[in-house]
C-alpha cells in the first residue's frame, strides 16, 4: 500500500495531472501508516525525472513549469505536516535574485520552484537587484546559498561584484554562491570565483543540495 | 612583426598584427567566415593562390590530393604567413542579395540633386545613391558592420561600448564604414561630390546612437530606455568624412527602447500609420521589433528571439551563406533540402530551419511539445545534416518570443488578430522563411493573405526620408540643432514618433504566461486561439 501510493503520486506528478497529484497527497496525509515526509520524498523522485527529461530534451518549459508548480502546491500542503526533524533535516535557505540591469525572470523563477519543491526555504529578491541588496539579504538571513541568474551580456559585471562583496565579508564559508542564466558559463564562475555554475535549475538544485549537510 | 596577405577576387591586401588568427584579420576587413571556423564542417575552404602552406591531417582528410594541389585548404586551419594570397568568392553570402538592397525608385523631385540613403543594421551596411531628379537608384554598396568585430550581438556591443575608449572605437567604426561606402557610391558612379546634398540613416537605437556619438550605457540595462533617441542632424565635416565637404546628414529617431529609426523607416515604406484599418509590421531578428496600429493609434515593442532565425545557437547552423540549407519541402512524404550555391550541403540557416521544423511536424516525427518523437532523437536532412532536440527547442524559444508578443501588443489595442489587414514583414529573414512554414510552426499566427513580404522597409523608408528634409529644414534646423540637440525635429516624422506608444514586454505581467504557452507548436496546420487575460 505505502509503496503503491508513492508510486501513484509520482506517476501523477508526471502525468502533470494536477488534480490527482493532490488527490494523492491528501491520501497520504489522512493514511495512518504513511507519512508526510514518505510524500515529499516521492515528489522529489519524481522532480528528479522531471529534470532527467528536461536536460535530455524531452521535456520543455511548458512540461518543466507545470510540474515545478504542481510539486509546489503539493508541497504547500505537506509542508506544515512535516514533523520538526523532517524539516530541520531538508531546510536551508537560499536567496536568489536577477541581477541589477536584467529584468528576465522565468528561468530564476524555475529555479525558485525547484529548489522550494526540494525542501529549500527560498527568499526571491525579484529582478534587477543590486549587489548591496544582495549583500544585505545575505546579512540578514545567513542562508545556505546565494543563487543569481543573469541572461544580458551587461549586466554580469554585477553578478561578479556580489561575489566580491561577499568575499570582503569573509561570509564565504557560511554561505555558497551559484550563478545561472544565458549569460553565465563555468568559466565565468571560475573567473569571478563563484562556487558554482548551472546549466539548468534542475541541475543548480542538486547542487545546493549537495551544500546541505 | 605584422604581416601582408591578399585577397581575391577583392584584391586588397590585408595587414595582420602580430599573432593575429587569420579569422579576426577577415573580420576586421569586413569578410566573415561563412561558417562557425572550428574545423567541423569544411565551410571555410580557400584556395591558396600564393604562398606553400603544408595541408595539415584535417585538410588532408575533407580535400582529395587533386584539391590540395591546386591549393584548396581551410580557411581556419591556415596559419597566416606573409605574402601568402587567398582567393575566397565562393564564401558568397546571400546577405548581399537583392532583398537587402532593392533598387525600386522613389517619386521624381525636381531637385538636381544626389542623395544617399544607408541602412546601418547590426550585421550588414547597405547605401544607395539616389538621383532626386528621377528618383533611381544610381548604386547601391554593402558591407558587413565593421563593429561585428567587438561583439557579433548587439548587446555584447553595448557592452564594449561601456567604457570610453570601447565607446570611442564603436563610434569611429561605424562612422568611417558609412563614409567609405559613401566614397565609394560617388566614386563608382563618376558624379560631383558637390552635388551630393544629402545622406539619411536608420539603425536600431544602438546604431542610431553609436553613430550619433551618444552614450549607449542607458540601453544596457532596466528599464532600457533612452531619452536620446531623436531625430539628429550632423556635418560630414564633423564626421570626419573625407571628400564630402558639404553633406549633411540625418539620423532618423528611434520609436522607443530598443524599437529604432529602421523601424520608423518601416512606417514610412508600409504607411502603417496613414491607414485605417490595423496593421501590423514586423522585423523578425535576433532582436524582433514589431509596430500594431493605424492612423489613429499605433503600439510597438521589442522583442529578443535570440539567434537562431539566423542559425546561430543551432547544431549546425551557419548563414544564410553558400553550402546552407535554405530551404525544405515535403515531396511524397520526403524531405527534399535546397542547398545555396553548387555545394553539397553542410548546414542549415534560418529560414531552412524553419521550413524543416514544419516539415518534421507534418511527419509527426515532431510532436507538438517540440520533442522529437524518432528513436535516434534526430531530425536527418542531408547524409550530413541534421537537427537535434535542442535546435528545435532553441527555435521554439524565439518564436514563441516574437508570436508572444504579437499577441500582447493585440490584446494591448484590443484588436483581434483577424482584424489585422496587413501583417507586413521586413527584414532579410522575414522575406526568406516560407510563409507557410512559419505559420505551421506557429510563428506568425496569421492567414496567408494577410502576410506580405515587404523586403527591406528600412532602406526603403530611408530613401523615402531623402524627400522629407527640405533645405529651408536644413537651414532652420542646423541653427536649433545647435541650441539644443535633441529639439531637431521633421513635421512628417513627428508625427509618427509622437503617436508611437512603446509598450515594454519586461514589464508585462501577462507576458511569461502567455510566452511559454507560445513555446508549443500547434497542433495542425490550423492556428489555434489562445487568448491572454491582460
Ligand atoms: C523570454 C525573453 C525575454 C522576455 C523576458 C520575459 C521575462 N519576464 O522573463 C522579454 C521579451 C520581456 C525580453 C526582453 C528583453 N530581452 Co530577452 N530574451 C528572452 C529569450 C527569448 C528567452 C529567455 C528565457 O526566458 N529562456 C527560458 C529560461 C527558462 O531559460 P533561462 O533563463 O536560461 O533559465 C534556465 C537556466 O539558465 C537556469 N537558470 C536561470 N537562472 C538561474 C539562476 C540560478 C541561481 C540557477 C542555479 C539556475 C538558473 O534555469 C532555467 C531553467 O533550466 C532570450 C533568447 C533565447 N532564445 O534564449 C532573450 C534574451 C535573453 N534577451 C535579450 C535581450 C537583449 C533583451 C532586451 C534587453 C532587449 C530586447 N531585445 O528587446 C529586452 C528588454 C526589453 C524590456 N524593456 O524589458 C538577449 C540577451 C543578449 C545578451 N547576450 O545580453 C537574448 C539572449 C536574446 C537576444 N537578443 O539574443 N526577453
Amino acid at each position: 500500500m505505502a509503496h503503491d501510493l508513492k508510486e501513484k503520486l509520482k506517476e501523477a506528478l508526471l502525468d502533470l495531472n494536477n488534480d490527482a497529484t493532490l488527490d494523492y497527497v491528501q491520501q497520504f496525509l489522512a493514511a495512518d501508516e504513511m507519512t508526510a515526509k514518505q510524500a515529499v520524498d516521492s515528489i522529489a523522485e519524481a522532480l528528479e525525472i522531471v529534470g532527467r527529461r528536461f536536460q535530455e530534451g524531452d521535456w520543455f518549459l511548458g512540461e518543466l513549469v507545470y510540474a515545478g508548480t504542481i510539486a509546489k502546491e503539493a508541497m504547500d500542503v505537506l509542508t506544515p505536516a512535516l514533523t520538526a526533524d523532517d524539516a530541520r533535516a531538508n531546510c536551508g535557505t537560499v536567496v536568489v535574485g536577477t541581477i541589477e540591469g536584467d529584468m528576465h525572470d522565468l528561468g530564476k523563477s524555475i529555479f525558485i520552484n525547484y529548489a522550494r519543491s526540494a525542501g529549500f526555504d527560498v527568499i526571491d529578491l525579484g529582478v534587477d537587484v543590486p549587489a548591496e541588496t544582495f549583500l544585505e539579504a545575505v546579512n540578514e538571513h545567513e542562508p545556505l546559498a546565494v543563487g543569481m541568474c543573469c541572461l544580458l551580456t551587461p549586466a554580469a559585471g554585477g553578478v561578479g561584484r556580489v561575489v566580491e562583496l561577499i568575499t570582503e565579508r569573509d561570509l564565504r564559508a557560511r554561505t555558497k554562491i551559484i550563478i545561472g542564466g544565458a549569460a553565465m558559463t563555468q568559466a565565468f564562475a571560475d573567473e569571478i570565483g563563484a562556487d558554482a555554475y548551472a546549466p539548468d535549475a534542475v541541475t543548480g538544485t542538486d547542487i545546493i543540495r549537495g551544500w546541505v549537510g | 612583426m605584422s604581416l601582408r596577405i591578399g585577397i581575391e577576387p577583392q584584391s586588397r591586401w590585408l595587414t595582420l598584427a602580430a599573432g593575429e588568427s587569420l579569422r579576426d584579420a577577415l573580420f576586421r576587413a569586413g569578410i566573415e567566415f561563412p561558417c562557425g571556423g572550428k574545423s567541423l564542417c569544411g565551410g571555410c575552404q580557400v584556395q591558396l593562390l600564393a604562398g606553400e602552406i603544408e595541408p595539415d591531417t584535417a585538410e588532408k582528410e575533407y580535400f582529395s590530393a587533386e584539391d590540395i594541389a591546386s591549393g584548396w585548404r581551410l580557411a581556419c586551419r591556415l596559419k597566416p604567413q606573409n605574402g601568402m594570397r587567398l582567393r575566397i568568392e565562393q564564401w558568397q553570402h546571400r546577405a548581399a542579395a537583392p532583398i537587402l538592397s532593392d533598387t525600386q525608385s522613389i517619386e521624381p523631385g525636381c531637385e538636381e540633386t544626389y542623395r544617399i540613403a544607408i541602412d546601418l543594421g547590426t550585421t550588414t551596411v547597405v547605401a544607395q545613391l539616389l538621383n532626386m531628379a528621377t528618383g533611381e537608384v544610381l548604386s547601391v554598396v554593402s558591407r558587413l558592420n565593421p563593429q561585428a568585430a567587438y561583439g557579433a550581438d548587439l548587446m555584447s556591443r553595448i557592452d564594449y561600448a561601456r567604457n570610453d575608449e570601447g565607446f570611442a572605437q564603436l563610434v569611429n567604426t561605424v562612422r568611417d564604414c558609412a563614409g567609405a561606402m559613401i566614397s565609394e557610391l560617388i566614386h563608382s558612379s563618376g558624379i560631383d561630390s558637390a552635388l551630393v546634398d544629402r545622406a539619411i540613416l536608420v539603425g536600431n537605437t544602438a546604431m542610431h546612437h553609436l553613430f550619433s556619438g551618444i552614450d549607449v550605457a542607458p540601453l544596457a540595462s532596466v528599464p532600457f530606455s533612452t531619452i536620446h533617441g531623436g531625430l539628429r542632424r550632423l556635418e560630414s565635416a564633423e564626421l570626419g568624412w573625407k571628400g564630402v565637404d558639404e553633406l549633411a546628414v540625418w539620423v532618423l529617431p528611434c520609436l522607443g527602447g530598443f524599437v529604432g529609426g529602421d523601424v520608423l523607416a518601416g512606417l514610412l515604406a508600409t504607411q502603417l500609420h496613414r491607414e485605417r484599418e490595423t496593421s501590423l509590421l514586423v522585423d523578425l531578428g535576433t532582436n524582433g521589433e514589431i509596430v500594431l496600429g493605424n492612423r489613429q493609434q499605433l503600439i510597438c515593442a521589442s522583442t529578443a528571439a535570440g539567434p537562431a532565425f539566423e542559425g546561430g545557437g543551432i547544431l549546425m547552423g551557419m548563414q544564410a551563406a553558400a553550402g546552407a540549407i535554405d530551404a525544405v519541402e515535403l515531396k511524397d512524404g520526403e524531405l527534399c533540402c535546397h542547398v545555396i550555391g553548387q555545394q553539397s550541403a553542410r548546414g542549415i540557416c534560418g529560414s531552412g530551419l524553419v521550413d524543416a521544423v514544419a516539415c518534421g511536424l507534418e511527419l509527426g516525427w515532431i510532436d507538438p511539445s517540440g520533442r522529437i518523437t524518432r528513436e535516434d532523437k534526430r531530425i536527418p536532412l542531408t547524409s550530413d545534416v541534421y537537427l537535434s532536440q535542442q535546435d528545435i527547442r532553441q527555435l521554439q524559444l524565439a518564436k514563441a518570443a516574437i508570436a508572444a508578443g504579437i499577441e500582447l501588443l493585440c490584446a494591448q489595442m484590443a484588436v483581434s488578430k483577424e482584424a489585422v489587414i496587413n501583417v507586413f514583414l521586413a527584414g532579410a529573414f522575414g522575406n526568406y522563411v516560407d510563409v507557410s512554414s512559419a505559420m505551421r510552426i506557429g510563428l506568425l499566427e496569421f492567414t496567408q493573405h494577410q502576410i506580405k513580404p515587404v523586403g527591406n522597409t528600412a532602406l526603403q523608408g530611408a530613401r523615402l526620408a531623402l524627400g522629407l528634409a527640405s533645405d529651408v529644414y536644413d537651414e532652420q534646423l542646423r541653427e536649433e540643432a545647435a541650441d539644443d540637440t535633441d529639439k531637431v525635429q521633421l513635421p512628417e516624422l513627428t508625427a509618427i514618433t509622437e503617436k508611437v506608444v512603446h509598450f515594454s514586454l519586461g514589464e508585462s505581467q501577462a507576458f511569461q504566461s502567455l510566452f511559454i504557452e507560445k513555446t508549443k507548436f500547434p497542433e495542425s496546420s490550423a492556428t489555434p486561439e489562445y487568448q491572454p487575460e491582460v
